[in-house]
This record gives structure tokens, C-alpha cells and sequence, in this order.
């Protein structure tokens, strides 16, 4: 028996690729919409907002120290840290380094982060709701 | 709308690029002709807008805005010269090329719905890509503090075209904002696809090359990463363009084809380090192919010219940067001189366990499996006249990854292959799908 014209390897890869699209389609419709009521009840939010407070304060500042007491190793914290970065960019926030003359206190433990104020002799220049302390260093 | 105006002087300024390099006999019809220009255009709009900081050190929005708009008429008068009194392209558009035109418009919605989800892009969007955009933008003469080796995190080695790219749109606002990083990523989603239908059917002449993208654009994960404003979609694209130069020039035999691959290759390099890294293999493995070729031989003195200049000034900004700028890596530890990471045959072991398991993961909706089969159906004539060298490229890429994760003992393994091994696989879809549909043409 011949082959039918149309049966050839061209059209059996385009025939799978067919059917491989229309069910991609399908899932993708799927999830989008899934992903599109997921956020009908969670509004987006960018985690460095909360920084943005700091930009204005921070005048011609090159650096900023990014001190805290979370552990970066945690994708949570690392994803903080760096959406600070992005808000406060073009200023560099160095994770850690007290050496410079403005700080970021981002702690957990705001005793921790009271008690580091006062053995450093930090001078408060804004507090966020949020628990986020921006502080001068009065001997740099 | 304001940004309407960037997108129209790119498409212009590469579209006049592209006829003022492509004799008028041998040139494609007019979908690829806009579709290659409108990317062309955004590499060169981007890369002209550099020079704003290689000249003043810091960003002048009127230069860069004079200096783009001030190319096209001087690009036009070159394609001019070029086309005498033909047509600007071979062919202007069919019924079907508008119905394609309009599917992939389609197609592409839900990558724009998904961006719209998160308009900051993913993690390596806001950590590393849109960072260098805030940096160069706003950083005024310390735009060079996105290489700090405070900021070791947001893959300071890394060159920058897209955040180039994203510079050159927000010339024409005020402020940086999210709407045209996320209306990049959306653009050049749609370019990719339009570059892959629109080049595929030049060189198969067939309506059904519309699968080869809307293929592609189906599958959810793909929709992610390419809404996530990474660097990899470019990779991708450009290695697609290189490609389709490539092969555009072995069958028209048009010097200028090849004069646009190295282009493409040329602007791939300043994408990201394994963009670079892509480049040069690419480059090695074609660059060997034409030099045993007859193909140089008969190039005229004129094709010889065009071919080192477009060659050198597109790979300028890469040298640039590697030579005078790049920092060391602080990501990088040679595993084959380190006594306290050293590498092992585990770490091997992992990498080629992750491509296996990425290759029959269920997000990519089986489209390695289809491809093998589909590579595999198409026999010798996947590897004829000079399509072995799309295998042959992707395959020492692929190796040459490998390695690399073998090699740098920086990160921990698993970590690092399970966040990035997706993305580089990613960046070779265009070009896989490319060579599936020219596999199982004839001559």
C-alpha cells in the first residue's frame, strides 16, 4: 500500500507541534487566569518600597550601610536587601559595613538595634512604620 | 505614547541600516525586512546612547536623543545610495504575513498579562539588570557604582545592553519607571517571534512557519521568563539573528548576511557573560566554516569593508567594557587551583543530571522530547548545507556551561543549577525551533 501524499515526516513533527501548542495555550490561559484572581486578593507590593523613605534623606551620599541582624543565606532577607538596593540605586548599600557615615538599621530586634545606636553614638534622622531606622554616624 | 517615539526612531534607524547594508536584489521581503530592523535598530539605538557615557562619563538624554535621530537621515541617504531606484525590499506584505502579523500579536497578550503581574520583573531583574538601568540613568558621573564590589551580589561583571536599552527609552521621560522595563521585555518577546515566523518563512517560503513561535509562546514557562525583563530573552534573540544571517547567507550567497551574524553576535557579547561567552564559540565555529568556504573568495573588496567595520564597532562596546572596565568577578572560584573548593566529579555529575531532568521536566511541556523526535525524524537533512553548525554550536555551548559549573566552586551546586540552568536553556529555544523547521526542508 503507497503512503498517502500528506502523511510525510514534515507534517507529523508539524501535527505534534499542533498539539503540543493547543494544550500549551489551554495551561497557560489556565494559569494566567488562576494567577490573575490570586491577585485580585493580593494587590502587588515591591519589597523595597519600604526603603523608598531613605532616598530623599540620603542627599549625595555614595554609600549607605545596610546594617541588620537577619541572616542573608535566607532568600527572604537576600530578596530584601536587594530590592533596597534597587529603590535606593544609585547610592550603594554596603551589607554590613559600619564604616560609613549614613546607616540603615533594618532589625528584627529593635533592642539590638537600640543598643548598637547607643555604642555607636548614632543620631535617629527618620524611623519607618515598618521598623526601619536610618541613623548618622556623628564621628565619621 | 511618549515612549512610542524611542521604539520609532529604533525601528527607522535599523530598518535604514539594514538596506543601507543589503545589495537591493538580495534583500528579504518587507515583514522580515521591519521585523530584523525594528531589532537591529533597538541594539544600535542602545549602543549610540553609550557612547554618551564614553564621550561625557555620564548620561546627556540631548545627546543621546540627538545623536539617534541624527543617524537616521544619514543611514537613510546610505540606503538610498543602496536601493538606486528599486523598492526598499523584495517583497511587500501577503494575506498571510498580516494574518501572522496578527496571530503573534495574539500570542504575545499573555506574555504582556503575565508581565503586568510583576512589574518589577523577577529577582535578576531588579537585582541585577533594571540596577544597572537606575544606576546608568541616575547615577549621573558615578554611573560606574554599578560595578562597586559593594554590590558583588548584582553580577557586577556583567556588560549591559538591555539596561542600555531601557536608558534609551526613559531619555524621554523624567524618571525611571517600571512601564518601559516592562514594556521591553513584552517588545522584544514580540520581535523574537516575528523574527523567527518572518525568517523562517523567507527561507522555507511556508504560512505553517507561524507554528515555529506560536509554539514557543505557548508554553506557560516560556510566557514567565520572557515577562521576567532578563538579559537571556536578548541572548536569544540575537544568537536567532546571527543564525538567520548565517543561513540567508549561504543561500543567497550576499556578503552582507554575514556582515549582519557577526553584527548580531557582535551585540550578544554585550548582553551578559554567557552571552559572551555564546559569541565566541558562534564566531569560532562560523568563522572557521566561511574561511574554508569559497564564499570569501568571491566577496568584493566593498563586501570586505562592510563586514570588518559593522564586525569591529559592534563588538567595540563589549571590548570596551572587558578591557577598560569589567571588575574581577567576586563570584568566581577556580575549582581546579582551589584547595578549600575544589572541584569534583559530583559537581559534574549534578550539572548533567539537571539538563537531563530540565529535558523531561513537565513546565516545559515536553517541547525538548518533541524537538529531539522532531530532529531525529528529519534524518541527514538536518545536518545538510551548513545547518550541522547550529547543533555544533549549541552543543559546545552546552559543554562549555558544563564546564563552567564544574569548574566554579563559588556556589553551592544544586542552588545554582536549579536557579539558572532553566534561563540558559531558555536562551537557545529560537534558535532550536529555527533549525527543527529548516530541518526537514529540502535544498
Amino acid at each position: 500500500m503507497r503512503r498517502p501524499l500528506w502523511l510525510t515526516r514534515q507534517n507529523i513533527v508539524l501535527s505534534i507541534i499542533s498539539i503540543a501548542l493547543i494544550g500549551g495555550a489551554f495551561e497557560t490561559i489556565r494559569e494566567l487566569t488562576a494567577l490573575h484572581a490570586r491577585r485580585a486578593l493580593q494587590p502587588y507590593s515591591f519589597g523595597g518600597d519600604i526603603f523608598a523613605g531613605v532616598k530623599g534623606a540620603s542627599g549625595q551620599e555614595k554609600y549607605i550601610g545596610y546594617i541588620t541582624d537577619r541572616d542573608i543565606k535566607n532568600d527572604k532577607v537576600s530578596a530584601r536587601f536587594t530590592q533596597a538596593q534597587f529603590t535606593l540605586a544609585p547610592v550603594i548599600l554596603d551589607f554590613n559595613n559600619i564604616n560609613h557615615r549614613l546607616l540603615i538599621l533594618d532589625f528584627q530586634d529593635l533592642k539590638q538595634a537600640a543598643a548598637l545606636g547607643e555604642k555607636m553614638k548614632l543620631r535617629l534622622l527618620k524611623r519607618s512604620p515598618q521598623g526601619l531606622l536610618f541613623a548618622e554616624r556623628l564621628d565619621l | 505614547m511618549i515612549y512610542l517615539l524611542p521604539w520609532l526612531i529604533s525601528i527607522l534607524q535599523g530598518f535604514f541600516l539594514l538596506t543601507a547594508l543589503i545589495p537591493a536584489a538580495a534583500r528579504p521581503r518587507m515583514p522580515l525586512l521591519i521585523f530584523w530592523g525594528a531589532l537591529t535598530g533597538m541594539a544600535t539605538t542602545a549602543l549610540l546612547t553609550f557612547t554618551s557615557f564614553l564621550f561625557f562619563n555620564t548620561l546627556i538624554p540631548a545627546y543621546a536623543i540627538g545623536i539617534n535621530i541624527g543617524a537616521i537621515p544619514a543611514l537613510f541617504l546610505m540606503a538610498r545610495r543602496n536601493t538606486l531606484n528599486l523598492p526598499f525590499a523584495k517583497g511587500s506584505w501577503d494575506r498571510n504575513d498580516l494574518v501572522g502579523l496578527h496571530v503573534l500579536l495574539l500570542f504575545t497578550v499573555p506574555v504582556i498579562l503575565h508581565a503586568l503581574l510583576f512589574p518589577d520583573g523577577g529577582w535578576d531583574a531588579w537585582s541585577c539588570w533594571n540596577l544597572k538601568a537606575r544606576f546608568l540613568f541616575l547615577g549621573g558621573e558615578n554611573w560606574r557604582g554599578m560595578m562597586d564590589p559593594a554590590l558583588w551580589r548584582s553580577n557586577i561583571a556583567y556588560p549591559f545592553l538591555l539596561p542600555l536599552e531601557n536608558v534609551w527609552f526613559w531619555c524621554f521621560g523624567t524618571e525611571p519607571n517600571t512601564t518601559v522595563t516592562l514594556a521591553t521585555t513584552c517588545r522584544i518577546t514580540f520581535l523574537m517571534s516575528g523574527l523567527l515566523f518572518f525568517g523562517l518563512k523567507e527561507l522555507r517560503g511556508r504560512i505553517s512557519s507561524i507554528l515555529a513561535p506560536l509554539w514557543v509562546l505557548s508554553i506557560m514557562f516560556i510566557v514567565k521568563l520572557a515577562s521576567s525583563q532578563y538579559s537571556d530573552l536578548l541572548v536569544g534573540v540575537w544568537l536567532l539573528s546571527a543564525l538567520l544571517g548565517f543561513r540567508l547567507f549561504v543561500e543567497r550567497r550576499c556578503a552582507a548576511y554575514l556582515t549582519l551574524a557577526l553584527m548580531s553576535l557582535g551585540f550578544m557579547g554585550f548582553t551578559k557573560s554567557e552571552g559572551l561567552m555564546l559569541a565566541a564559540i558562534t564566531l569560532g565555529i562560523l568563522g572557521t566554516v566561511v574561511l574554508f568556504s569559497n564564499e570569501l573568495k568571491r566577496m568584493a573588496l566593498g563586501s570586505w569593508k562592510a563586514l570588518l567595520i559593522a564586525g569591529l564597532l559592534s563588538f567595540l562596546p563589549t571590548l570596551i567594557f572587558q578591557i577598560f572596565w569589567a571588575p574581577n568577578s567576586h563570584t568566581f572560584i577556580n575549582g581546579l587551583t582551589s584547595a578549600d573548593k575544589p572541584a569534583s566529579l559530583e559537581r559534574l555529575q549534578a550539572a548533567l543530571m539537571f539538563l537531563g531532568l530540565e529535558f523531561i521536566s513537565p513546565k516545559w511541556n515536553a517541547f525538548w522530547l518533541i524537538l529531539c523526535g522532531g530532529i531525529i525524524l528529519g534524518g541527514t537533512r538536518a545536518f545538510r548545507r551548513g545547518l550541522w553548525i547550529i547543533p555544533a554550536i549549541i552543543g559546545a555551548y552546552i559543554l562549555s556551561i558544563v564546564g563552567v559549573y564544574t569548574v566554579n566552586t563559588f556556589f553551592e551546586i544544586l542552588w545554582w543549577l536549579s536557579t539558572t540552568l532553566n534561563r540558559i536553556l531558555f536562551a537557545l529555544v529560537p534558535a532550536l525551533v529555527f533549525w527543527l523547521f529548516l530541518a526537514h526542508e529540502k535544498n
